[in-house]
């Protein structure tokens, strides 16, 4: 297992080279910092040639490359060409309040679709079952955006018509609250929900479904014909068996949203590193956004190997060569 | 890049099983033939398809599915026939009048008086072009793909799955917006193929642990004895076992194309707002007049119809096809 | 398998551990380095602020809602110049004039300006002085070679430097501590003329220069480029102001604070404190004066702002903007041919409604915007209706059209139709380049598009990011039909046009060339008399007129939103970085 690990970070290395290169190439000819200041009518041509020195405009987009990545392993990330500020410090402001938001939208998630797959797997075809399905199938179909488009649209109807604030439409929090205050957690409460319905129906179908694969096993009906009770033969042998592919689906999925909930935080305007992400690009702002494809493609390959390993150390049957 | 979860399945996926009928080991599972009947029985026996067709005209969900599908996207393609109004005509008298059956403003109309109906229709058709293409190529490249990966293992192997994580790294936005920038915003099918260029990595390790745990079976080293080639083999024997997988991924992935091409057009990288009405186009503007309820509701409610569909047909596919399950449900 | 769980739950406890481990403080972390700021942050002096109006009215506080993060406040570094900043320096740093809501010129740190074709003097008022923490000192002849020289070289990122190139500054006498006389140039390096860091003459706009006077003493030893990252501060981070207000702190993500400024030579301002609270959506903004949150909001445009036209207690003033939407046609080789013919661009002129698409999108929230008639000058008497000879109609669109031998369209208006011109063997189709994710533009897209089709005028329209491409690589490449999009004047003054319509100017993305224009601009560029001033600019705006090198569209309106009680308030109508609180200092709350 642990030859596996360290063969799969050792390929991930290069692998991470190439994106990030291939991502430089691709911004590089999308944007042009220089287009920024260009809107500006008045701005004078040595100015301009001084932004381009400067950032090295004018210098081959390999040669470009390497003076990216030397200022981002010796200077924390660089900064950002724009404005000289240091970008480490918002990278890790941002990425901190999505993981927040993130990780209470993903444990909700997870607790409430392995619970209601298990239910639904044991009352198979009940009243239970079939509302949860639908509801699950409801939650899976619809597009994260519009549900918060619509959550924005209610309670701003609700505030504007009553006067009174259930929860906020925007923004983190207000100033001078803190990371776990109430204040905070109103104003999370809707972007989580938003976040936390359509992975709830993804959980809540895939434990559905692996529980139903391993209730109709053998070694179930075995336990069942030895008499052992009911309810051991669910906790003991058969939830621990189904979580397994759940399992790696969350971190799959987790992965996935850490790199930034980016329609969610721009409905919302959350101060998170999606929103980050898209502000940096409008503005052309290579760092910026170089650090962001950084740090993403590094929590998607941890998180890739996060799940292949959990899957592999879990079910006996699986072995990796 | 988008916040909803793309399906992907475990690494390691369990192999189908053998085919069995009533408890007796029959043949291995593969499709369109006739399965061999034990010595000694004289069963008529229903070929796989059989059970499979059968199995999907029972199930309830399925055909709800299929049938809305038929209506929605029968409205998409035949957008000419269907929409009342053409969906780019501007009437400046008529701006943002709420739905009503005068007039045959049935979903209201827009900020420019364009009719909604219509452009929801067109929007239809947009979506279901994108979504239908990006799963098709997609899926013809990850089975590709896949079974290269699969059955040669190795080193081919290797260097394959570290492509799929490359792609998987990539950021979408950005190469989208790089193409923006080439080539100026807009056609749908730039997208289609920027999106097909992303989705395909699913299906690719679905099918290539398919092939992974089918090439070490008893009847491909007797086809491989008798002299068959590499090509007929991946083709013949073990492909069939994957249709099953890659139709339900492909429905899946319809479903989640449209969403993503939605929430692109919404966050303003998508196709080109003007020729081409998009769903997610439509959210995108509806949210400068949140007050006018139908802007807002028609288009989202269009995608949620849209995707319930294809997941029930998905599910309804994927029971039908899965060769492990014997019960019809009635 | 007791163990398996154990491991799955101890990751997702450590995975919780790690998200709870967010610093405390959702305050952001302004970078810090040797001018900065250690003052209260922007949270501690919010948490005094009344949260209702009357608490505010009692302790003279206001509160503005801030659209737009500020990265530094020394708003002429081109990489940090950003509209909010400037409207909040404004009230802190002065300059020779300031620009009044009518567009007006007043006299602020200047008691008196002499300009001749040879020699700017500028006398600085006797009681304008620094106050640098707590410390008064007075503003000197010395700041103002400073900023000259600030200017000038070469080494500084300025965002603009018009007219400072045309002073000699190896020739600035300084006499006494008040007055300094500069020299215009008499001759310059025919390299440095093209590279732009030189130019011969008088400088007929000289009302403009000076616009900030920084301060020499306090900023000694410090790098122009990095200057004012977190605060207004000098070289030893204390904060420093010559104007009615001090600005006592700034964090990031957070707000501004300004607090009145004891050592102003005016009238002590009546409100002692204003909070500019940063406000990152327009909907919250629209709550927030709804609700009594905030005074005041500068919003941009929308419209969702129609729900704040009819609030009892509120004022909703809408005002014209220096900022102008129009369509630029595109005359260089790239563009297409048929758009040189100049019966063409009057063609497109006389086809387009702008009344119907003013209506369309701009009746709900801002019901006063008109078309823009008048390039050279926006408002005022000056704003003579030169285009207004081509206002819409597309019966003569297309018997100009047919007159010039176009075939193949549509004998009268037709709406909803599809037969396009044909000319000379080119169609009349066009590529029509705008802005990506602007409602706006879309919209008018989309209109345009119907009302050119009516005449048998075809457009293509397609979107594009604006700064990273339309503006970065389109626009300057010249390769493009037509293309709308706006322009942001920096000023009243006419002048600030010269580079969209002189021949070679640099946001002369179309390749108009007129040599009369040319000379008459330069015939302008040196007369002080503003009469024969304005003359002159009056015949450029004939000329533009009957050339059509752009299209003008509309002014943008500029907002205002602001509490019935809060007097003195006044929109302004100057350039961009002036702001709402231009005139702060006359402001107070009445019950």
């Amino acid at each position: 297992m642990l030859t596996y690990i360290a063969r799969r970070i050792l390929y991930s290395i290069p692998v991470l080279f190439l994106s990030s290169f291939l991502s430089f190439v691709f911004v590089s000819y999308a944007g042009n910092p220089l287009g920024n200041l260009r809107s500006n009518p008045r701005i004078p041509a040595n100015t301009l040639r001084l932004v381009a020195e400067r950032n090295h405009l004018n210098d081959p987009v390999v040669l470009r490359y390497f003076y990216w990545l030397k200022d981002f392993v010796t200077d924390k990330m660089g900064k950002s060409l724009l404005t000289f500020q240091p970008i480490w410090p918002d990278v890790h402001r941002t990425i901190l309040h999505t993981a927040q938001v993130v990780l209470i939208a993903e444990c909700l998630a997870i607790i409430l679709g392995v619970a209601v797959g298990i239910f639904s797997a044991i009352r198979q075809y009940s009243v239970f079952d079939y509302t949860f399905t639908s509801l699950s199938f409801l939650g899976y179909a619809m597009p994260t955006f519009w549900l918060g488009l619509l959550l924005q649209i209610l309670f701003v109807d609700i505030y504007l018509k009553w006067h009174v604030r259930i929860f906020y439409t925007s923004g983190l929090n207000n100033i001078g609250q803190g990371t776990w205050s109430l204040d905070r957690l109103q104003h999370i409460a809707l972007p989580v929900v938003t976040l936390c319905v359509v992975s709830f129906a993804l959980y809540s179908r895939y434990m559905r479904a692996s529980m139903l694969d391993v209730i109709n096993s053998d070694y179930v009906r075995t336990a069942r014909a030895k008499g052992v009770a009911e309810w051991r033969v669910v906790t003991r042998h058969v939830v621990r068996n189904a979580l397994i592919p759940v399992v790696t689906v969350a971190a799959l999925n987790l992965g996935g949203l850490l790199g930034g909930a980016i329609v969610t935080e721009t409905i919302f305007t959350l101060d998170g590193f999606g929103y980050y992400f898209i502000q940096s690009l409008q503005n052309s702002d290579f760092y910026a956004v170089m650090a962001y494809l950084v740090v993403t493609s590094v929590i998607i390959i941890l998180f890739n190997l996060i799940a292949d390993v959990v899957y592999g150390y879990l079910d006996p049957r699986i072995r990796y060569d | 890049m988008t916040d909803s979860p793309t399906p992907v399945p475990p690494a390691a996926q369990v192999a189908p099983p053998e085919q069995t009928i009533d408890g007796m080991v029959v043949a291995p599972a593969t499709f369109g033939e006739d399965s061999t009947v034990a010595a000694g029985l004289e069963v008529a026996v229903r070929s796989q398809w059989d059970y499979a067709r059968r199995r999907f005209l029972r199930h309830r969900l399925a055909m709800i599915g299929f049938v809305g599908l038929v209506i929605i996207f029968g409205a998409g393609i035949f957008a000419n026939w269907v929409a009342p109004y053409r969906p780019t005509d501007i009437d400046l008298n008529n701006i943002l009048h709420a739905p009503a059956v005068a007039g045959q403003h049935y979903f209201g109309t827009d900020d420019t008086g364009r009719d909604y109906l219509s452009r929801v229709i067109y929007g239809i058709r947009t979506s279901l072009e994108v979504g239908v293409t990006v799963a098709f190529v997609s899926s013809i490249v990850g089975l590709i793909i896949g079974a290269i990966a699969g059955y040669y293992g190795g080193l081919i192997d290797n260097l394959l799955m570290r492509l799929t994580d490359l792609v998987l790294t990539l950021p979408a936005l950005a190469v989208l917006l790089t193409a923006a920038a080439l080539l100026g915003q807009g056609s749908q099918w730039r997208l289609t193929f920027i999106l097909a260029g992303f989705f395909w990595t699913g299906i690719a390790r679905v099918v290539r642990g398919v092939f992974l745990s089918l090439r070490e079976k008893e009847y491909v080293e007797a086809a491989k004895a008798s002299g068959a080639g590499d090509a007929r083999i991946m083709f013949r024997h073990i492909l069939p076992n994957t249709l099953g997988p890659i139709v339900v991924n492909a429905t899946i992935s319809v479903a989640a194309a449209i969403i993503t091409e939605a929430a692109l057009s919404f966050l303003g990288f998508g196709v080109n707002p003007l020729t081409t009405p998009s769903l997610g186009g439509l959210l995108s503007s509806a949210q400068a007049n949140p007050q006018q309820w139908w802007l807002t509701i028609f288009p989202g409610l269009t995608i949620v119809l849209i995707t319930l569909c294809v997941n029930f047909l998905g599910d309804g596919l994927r029971d039908a096809l899965d060769p492990s399950q014997r019960r019809v449900r009635a | 398998m007791h163990r398996r769980l154990w491991l799955l739950a101890g990751a997702a406890v450590a995975m919780l551990l790690l998200a709870a481990s967010a610093t405390a403080r959702t305050t952001g972390s302004a970078s810090v380095h040797a001018a900065s700021l250690k003052a209260a942050p922007f949270a501690q002096s919010w948490a005094q602020t009344p949260r209702t109006v009357a608490g505010r009215k009692a302790k003279d506080v206001v509160v503005i809602a801030d659209e737009q993060d500020p990265s530094g406040f020394n708003i002429y570094q081109a990489t940090q110049s950003s509209a909010w900043a400037g409207y909040m320096v404004t009230p802190v740093i002065r300059g020779a004039y300031i620009i009044t809501d009518q567009g007006g010129y007043n006299l602020d740190l200047a008691k008196s300006v002499k300009a001749t074709k040879t020699s700017l003097t500028i006398t600085l008022r006797p009681d304008a002085n620094w106050n640098w923490g707590g410390v008064k000192s007075p503003v000197t002849n010395a700041d103002l070679k400073y900023t000259l020289e600030a200017f000038l070289n070469p080494n500084n990122q300025v965002a603009s430097n018009t007219g400072y190139i045309n002073i000699d500054p190896s020739k600035t006498q300084l006499v006494g501590t008040k007055t300094a006389v500069f020299h215009w140039r008499t001759s310059c390096p025919a390299d440095q003329i093209t590279a732009g860091t030189c130019a011969v003459g008088a400088f007929a706009d000289y009302r403009d220069l000076f616009g900030i006077v920084y301060p020499s003493k306090a900023l000694a030893g410090l790098d122009w480029n990095t200057l004012w990252s977190d605060c207004v501060c000098g070289n030893n981070g204390k904060p420093i102001s010559d104007g009615p207000y001090i600005l006592s702190n700034w964090t990031k993500g957070n707000g501004t604070t300004l607090v009145s400024n004891p050592m102003w030579y005016g009238k002590k301002p009546a409100i002692k404190t204003i909070q500019w609270k940063f406000v990152a959506d327009t909907s919250s903004e629209i709550q927030g004066m709804r609700g009594g949150e905030y005074d005041m909001i500068y919003p941009s445009p929308q419209t969702a702002l129609s729900q704040l036209v009819n609030q009892p207690g509120l004022v909703y003033n809408t005002n014209r903007a220096y900022i102008f939407e129009h369509i630029d046609v595109q005359q260089g080789p790239q563009g297409a041919p048929l758009l040189k013919q100049p019966w063409m661009r009057q063609a497109i002129f006389l086809a387009i409604n702008r009344v119907s698409l003013i209506k369309a999108i701009f009746s709900s929230y801002a019901p006063g915007v008109k078309p823009l008639n008048s390039l050279e000058y926006i408002l005022g008497k000056a704003a003579l209706p030169h285009f207004g000879k081509w206002a819409t109609s597309q019966k003569k669109a297309i018997a100009l059209l047919k007159a010039h031998g176009c075939t193949g369209g549509p004998s009268a208006p037709t709406r909803g139709n599809s037969n396009f011109f044909s000319c000379g063997g080119q169609q009349a189709s066009f590529r029509w380049y705008t802005t990506v994710g602007n409602d706006r533009r879309a919209t008018s897209a989309a209109i345009f598009q119907q009302q050119l089709a009516a005449v048998g005028i075809k457009i293509n329209p397609q979107f594009f990011p604006g700064p990273a491409v339309l503006f970065g690589k389109t626009l300057p490449s010249h390769d493009y039909d037509l293309a709308e999009y706006a322009f942001v004047a920096g000023s009243p003054d006419p002048s600030n046009n010269d580079g969209i319509f002189k021949t070679g100017g640099g946001q002369n993305y179309t390749q108009y060339s007129s040599t009369k224009a040319d000379k008459l601009m330069a015939q302008a560029g040196v007369t002080f008399d503003p009469a024969k001033r304005q003359a002159l600019y009056e015949q450029v705006d004939q000329i533009l007129a009957n050339d059509l090198p752009i299209i003008p569209l509309y002014t943008y309106p500029s907002i205002l939103v602001y509490r019935k009680a809060l007097a003195g308030a006044e929109h302004s109508n100057a350039s961009l970085s002036t702001g709402p609180a231009w005139n702060a200092e006359q402001w107070h709350w009445t019950s």
